[in-house]
């Protein structure tokens, strides 16, 4: 008997065993499918939508149909699959670009509805392009991108940086060594400053608007908070060189030293006294254009104490616009800078000359006013000739100089 | 008893046999198929398709078999798309690295430093290599290729898709060309430079006009030539109609073809008044006007005068009533008459007599503007025009200047 009962007892405790799985793999097979019905109407819609490849308009393969839960939940940021995948041996890169690809397809139609329809831009207005983001838009597609890159994150890691975006923070950042934490920190804080820009600046920025000086204010207020912002995220020496690189003080600096043509230990002491400057007229937006002439002139004296006589001079008339153009030409034509100088010069000599010829003189006078004024001319012309060679005259009359381009019409204009 | 057992343990085996044989079932109907990554937890539940090395080295080496194979593992058309993408981008960036500017190559305190670190050396290289690679994109994923990208050109945005995607590469290449011809420096272009880009204008033309038709190229015209780029500007105190931008762009066009000089890069330079000689410029005004009608006429005449958009844009950002920037004007006009009718007299030297008059002029011109605009407004309008600046001989100096200004900041 007892055999037959032990026997008994474990086939009954084995179909116990059976049923209690069978019924859980019931529950799971029911709780897939029905998350499969649903996803699947999704996936559906953006097959319907997508129109791309070979098999573009056609319907989704069976094995599409049978993964398309699978993306789904990595859209919704289930770690599960990364896991999966990687436990699969799939390679890290090919993981990435799906997460990706996933994560964007699950905030495209978000990232589209803020996006603007260029298509219908009013062309015919000022700033037509720019004028489709306003302030408001601006926020929500930054939080709409921050909120996409966390989840990035979450599934790849809080490390992950995409591919190239090593060589991407050293071409904008001058080669600094500003790690990709620190890139992204000033990532944002750019973001959000040019947002509270536009907030004061209104509708398509600075083109067409008129500031208030409390806009001047405001704006200036903004721009030492940027920096004080910027100071958190790097190291005082590392701040000092990325602003050397990329803040509109040096920017600008580089502009007009075009022909001066700076050392490394000029530039950098030039742009500690225009920093300053600018800070105490109010940075670049701030301030009244008195604040920024008098901050100027104040700058330009410490400039004066620490160049030579010659380099001052240098650095005066490379402020210049017509110096810079005949700077450009000589180094285009590998000529001395010494004959950009001396062209630059001939002007002060022309207007005095010509000043000296009345403007209206008597009518008996006439002929000979209008002969000197010829004389003149064609005096200074061939210096300039001499300096910059024909070809290099030709360009520079066309190209910049006014008061060259006034000798003469320049060959290329028309009646 | 022992038959009951027996035959009681017979039906237990039996359901033994059914409920085995049914959880096999249960298994091969699941949704999900088995693969290797099933064994594993976490994802122990997850099954996930598998990506053999053999596929892999395909798509790494674009193989065309390679986006099928994708597709037959199971994944959705946007992965299909990336995956391809990434690898061809993993297998040209050699060589794109290497025609882009080195960032260290032009120091920061050089003035090229700006500009340099994103424009390659070689653009027409860069451009080469460029279509070598789109080439092979299309050839793996289709002619739409990009489908998923959401970027848009603005210059070509007013065309169907595959029409500004063509439009898009022609101003590509004209782009690469004319980097190509001008002088890195931006600054001065020499005769020759001239000529190349005179042509290359000449061409890109004829490219337009075989590419759209008569009405797209209007179209593109209207919204990327520097003709529009020109009356934008000019015509925002306006704040045109679509229809009359297209008659006035249509005069002015014609009048800058005929009177406007060739630039540097072969298209007529645009200025803000309209070129020519004063007949040229009335025939210009009188045509504009017949297009208009008197009372549009008068209020472009206004959008033209820089001092008018200051008004125009201060009446926005101070929400005053739009006809306070026209009265603005109005009262700018009639000071600028007075400023023009000056007469000295005889007695107490001209200076001295103009220098009183211009004070007179500015203490009116202050009362009047910060009644129309407010302080506010008439301190911004002081900022930013050169109207004031004009009213202020050197011989009255900045002190009277100064005091005047305190006397209107106190106004009501």
């Amino acid at each position: 008997m007892k055999p037959l009962l032990l026997l008994l007892a474990l086939s009954l405790a084995t179909n116990s065993a059976l049923l209690i799985k069978r019924s859980r793999s019931s529950l799971a097979t029911h709780t897939t499918a029905s998350t499969s019905s649903s996803t699947a109407t999704a996936v559906e819609k953006t097959s319907a939508s997508s129109a791309s490849n070979p098999s573009a308009g056609t319907a989704l393969t069976s094995e599409q149909k049978r993964y398309a839960p699978l993306w789904e939940k990595l859209r919704a940021g289930d770690s599960s699959v990364v896991a999966g995948l990687r436990a699969a041996g799939w390679p890290e890169d090919a993981i990435r670009t799906l997460v990706i690809t996933q994560v964007t397809e699950q905030f495209r139609a978000r990232a589209r509805a803020l996006r603007p329809d260029l298509a219908k831009a009013e062309y015919w207005k000022q700033n037509p392009y720019g004028n489709l983001w306003t302030p408001e838009s601006m926020k929500a597609f930054r939080d709409l991108g921050r909120e996409q890159k966390a989840l990035v994150k979450s599934l790849l890691g809080t490390d992950y940086v995409p591919p190239d975006y090593a060589d991407n923070i050293a071409r904008r950042y001058g080669g600094l060594p500003i790690t990709p934490d620190q890139a992204e920190a000033i990532q944002m804080v750019e973001e959000d400053y040019r947002i509270l820009s536009a907030e004061i600046r209104g509708p398509g920025g600075m083109i067409g608007n008129t500031l208030l000086s409390e806009d001047r204010e405001k704006l200036a207020f903004l721009e030492k908070e940027k920096t004080a912002d910027l100071a958190k995220i790097l190291p005082p020496e590392l701040l000092l060189d990325f602003e050397l690189r990329n803040s509109p003080v040096a920017s600008s600096l580089r502009n007009q030293l075009t022909a001066f043509s700076p050392t490394e230990e000029e530039f950098r002491q030039l742009f500690a006294i225009q920093k300053t400057a600018d800070e105490a007229a109010g940075y670049t937006m701030g301030g009244s254009q008195a604040a920024r002439l008098k901050s100027q002139s104040e700058a330009d004296a410490q400039i004066k104490q620490i160049l030579s006589p010659e380099r001052y001079a240098d650095y005066t008339r490379s402020k210049n616009y017509e110096y810079r153009q005949l700077y450009q030409l000589a180094t285009r034509l590998q000529l001395p800078k010494e004959n950009a100088a001396a062209a630059y010069d001939l002007k002060a000599d022309y207007d005095k000359r010509l000043r000296e010829i009345p403007r209206k003189p008597d009518p008996e006078n006439k002929k000979a006013a209008a002969e000197a004024r010829a004389a003149l001319v064609a005096e200074t012309e061939e210096q300039l000739i001499g300096l910059l060679g024909q070809r290099g005259y030709d360009a520079i009359k066309s190209s910049g100089a006014t008061w060259i381009s006034r000798l003469s019409p320049p060959a290329s204009a028309k009646p | 008893m022992k038959i009951f057992l027996i035959l009681l343990l017979g039906a237990s085996f039996a359901a033994n046999v059914v409920l085995f044989k049914n959880r096999d079932a249960s298994r091969s109907s699941s949704s999900l198929p088995p693969t290797p990554a099933s064994a594993h937890d976490p994802a122990a539940s997850l099954t996930v398709p598998t990506l053999s090395a053999d596929i892999w080295a395909l798509v790494q080496s674009g193989d065309p078999s390679s986006p099928e194979k994708l597709r037959a593992l199971g994944l959705d058309e946007a992965s299909v798309n990336a995956l391809i993408r990434s690898q061809v981008d993993a297998r040209y960036r050699d060589r794109e690295k290497a025609l882009q500017a080195d960032p260290a190559s032009v120091p920061y305190w050089d003035y090229r430093y700006a500009f340099s670190r994103y424009r390659s050396p070689d653009p027409l290289k860069a451009l080469d290599l460029r279509r070598e690679k789109t080439a092979e994109l299309k050839a793996l994923l289709g002619d739409d290729y990009r489908k998923n990208d959401d970027y848009v050109d603005f210059r070509t945005a007013f065309l169907p898709p595959g029409k500004a995607e063509e439009l898009r590469l022609l101003i590509e290449d004209y782009d690469a060309l004319t980097q190509s011809a001008a002088s890195i420096d931006g600054g001065i272009l020499l005769p020759e430079d001239r000529e190349k880009l005179a042509y290359l204008e000449k061409q890109k033309r004829e490219d337009l006009a075989a590419l759209l038709t008569p009405d797209e190229l209007l179209a593109y015209d209207m919204r990327n030539s520097n003709t529009t780029q020109s009356l934008r500007y000019q015509l925002a105190g306006l704040d045109p109609t679509e229809e009359e931008f297209t008659k006035i762009y249509a005069v002015r066009k014609a009048h800058d073809e005929k009177y406007a000089p060739q630039n540097a890069t072969g298209t007529n330079s645009i200025f803000i008044t309209p070129p020519g000689s004063a007949s040229a410029r009335k025939e210009f005004e009188d045509q504009i006007k017949a297009a208009l009608g008197d009372d549009r006429y008068a209020a472009y005449q206004r959008s033209t005068d820089p001092d008018y958009r200051i008004f125009a844009s201060l009446a926005r950002r101070l929400d005053l009533p739009p006809e306070r920037a026209a009265e603005a004007y109005d009262l700018k006009a009639a000071l600028q008459q007075k400023i023009n009718d000056f007469k000295p007299q005889p007695g107490t030297p001209p200076n001295e007599q103009r220098a009183a008059y211009l004070a007179t002029i500015t203490r009116e011109a202050e009362a009047g503007f910060t009644q129309l605009l407010g302080s506010k407004g008439f301190e911004a309008f002081k900022e930013n025009s050169s109207f004031f600046r004009r009213l202020t001989p050197a011989a009255v100096g900045a002190t009277s200047n100064s005091t005047t200004t305190t006397q209107i900041i106190t106004l009501p």
